[in-house]
């Protein structure tokens, strides 16, 4: 389970998140959502140990969280991946990091090339690649360090339409394979509804609405009624839920 | 002419270098440019004799004082493009040193460090450290917020970041660094090698001058044109061993 206890982030004078608590279920799914601003890409940074509250804390089972976990991912925005690096190495860096470079960690690793349909590409370098395929070797790279706790930052952003949902596919098939709490911040609405158990709608700093999920995994959501009427909730919240409850 | 494939451009530009140099020898008529064939021969003549440990002398000289900058320029250079605080202290006295024309300072380090190898070294280090070391900060900015943080949190600590991040971000400026020090250090040694030696490629090609030998002084120049041939196609070979991701579209 996730605890954040009213933590505060400031960056000078301007307030990120103020008194901000939340709190996540073990393997349950959690879409951030909010405008430019509001602060939800702070608070995965603060999630993943990357920066550190003024104020409050975190647990994360139970833990204080001091700095990187070694069970965290996370995924940014652009992939973070490294030019000179081969998508294969890419994906083993987490491995050498831990020193776990065996055959069972490889075998992994090939197995998650394959489910995310990058084995093909094991040999090419990251400017070689699309951008759906350098967000799928970055989630490889996560994923073989076997987190239980995944982090995505506007993971699909930059990409087009159909690759954007094909990516959501491929997270939502990993999510239901290999149980883990994901927390995912995002500023699209369908993919917040798509990935989102527990979908917060955040602005200036602070929930103004939690919207709970019951279609969440369900299959062909996309064309339900209900995923629209979600989606329509959340895109009310985002845009007439501005008067805060002080 | 059309260029030829990859396979023989040496080839073709040697033939284009020797030919330009046939129509100039045949245009000045004068025995201070002598024809390349005479100068060839002349030149493997000489390989035999001195000129070879002329070129071994300033081939020493070149590479020491490389390796020297590099040594003392690229660590230097990452730590003021990783360390703010670094950057602020460091680097205007980089920018206030970098422009003074060091090859002026031969006499003073003549005087400091004698007449051997060591003050024609020192006189190379100080022209090409400056580069070396702004290449290396340079290549820091290579790396994007974004990869220190997937790196860090996938657990990558002091040795790996080194060496995994940092390193290859400054390997393609560094080696660009090297290419052009390389023909200013050439330049530089030819320079110092005029004076207090006996040995070096540039004392073999003023000595030969004054002997009135230009057969001799051209096989010279053709010496310290081999050798910074042979230092830039190393570079190239370092720069496919350790930046292959920069050639893509060759592989």
């Amino acid at each position: 389970m996730i605890e954040i206890k009213k933590i505060s982030v400031a960056y000078g004078d301007e307030e990120a998140l103020r008194e901000f608590s939340l709190t996540v279920e073990q393997n349950q799914t959690c879409a951030i959502i909010g405008p430019s601003g509001c602060g939800k890409t702070t608070l995965l940074y603060a999630l993943a140990g990357l920066l550190v509250p003024g104020e409050g804390e975190i647990l994360v089972h139970g833990e204080p969280l001091h700095g990187v976990r070694k069970e965290t991912g996370i995924i940014l925005q652009s992939g973070g991946l490294l030019p000179w690096k081969t998508v294969w190495k890419n994906v083993m860096l987490g491995a050498k990091a831990r020193n776990i470079e065996g055959e069972a960690v490889q075998e992994k690793a090939i197995e998650l090339l394959n489910d995310l349909g990058i084995i093909e590409q094991r040999h090419k370098y990251p400017v070689q690649l699309s951008g759906g395929q350098k967000q799928r070797v970055a989630i490889a790279r996560t994923l073989l360090i076997e987190p239980d706790l995944l982090l995505l930052d506007e993971a699909s952003s930059a990409l087009d339409a159909m690759t954007k949902e094909h990516l959501q596919n491929h997270i939502l098939h990993l999510h239901q394979l290999c149980p883990m709490t994901l927390i995912l911040v995002t500023h699209s609405i369908e993919e917040a509804v798509f990935l989102g158990q527990k979908i917060v709608v955040m602005k200036e700093g602070s929930i103004i609405r939690t919207i709970h999920n019951p279609h969440f995994g369900e299959e062909n959501i996309r064309s339900n009624p209900e995923y629209f009427a979600l989606c329509k909730e959340v895109r009310h919240w985002l845009y007439e839920g501005g008067e805060r409850k002080s | 002419m059309k260029p030829p494939g990859s396979q023989n451009r040496t080839l073709y530009g040697v033939m284009i270098v020797i030919a330009l140099w046939y129509l100039l020898h045949l245009a000045v008529r004068s025995p201070i440019v002598p024809g390349p064939w005479e100068t060839t021969v002349t030149f493997f003549k000489l390989m035999t004799g001195n000129l070879l440990l002329h070129i071994g002398v300033s081939l020493y000289r070149i590479l020491v004082a490389v390796m020297l900058s590099v040594i003392v320029g690229l660590p230097l250079g990452i730590y003021i493009g990783w360390s703010k605080r670094a950057d602020k202290y460091l680097s205007p006295v980089v920018y206030l040193l970098y422009p003074i024309p060091k090859i002026a300072f031969l006499p003073v380090f003549l005087v400091l460090f004698g007449l051997g190898d060591a003050s024609k070294i020192i006189l190379i280090i100080t022209i090409i450290f400056f580069q070396i070391l702004l290449a290396a900060r340079d290549g820091i900015k290579e790396i994007t917020k974004e990869m220190v943080d997937s790196a860090r949190s996938l657990g990558l600590g002091g040795r790996m970041l080194f060496f995994d991040l940092i390193l290859p971000a400054v390997m393609p400026k560094m080696i660009s660094a090297l290419r052009i020090s390389i023909g200013i250090g050439i330049a530089a040694l030819f320079f110092a090698e005029n004076y207090a030696t006996r040995y070096g490629i540039g004392y073999f090609i003023m000595n030969s001058w004054v002997m009135v030998d230009y057969v001799a002084m051209f096989a010279g120049v053709m010496a310290l044109s081999l050798l910074g041939i042979l230092l830039f196609r190393l570079l190239d070979l370092l720069e496919r061993k350790f930046c292959p991701w920069l050639f893509l579209d060759n592989s």
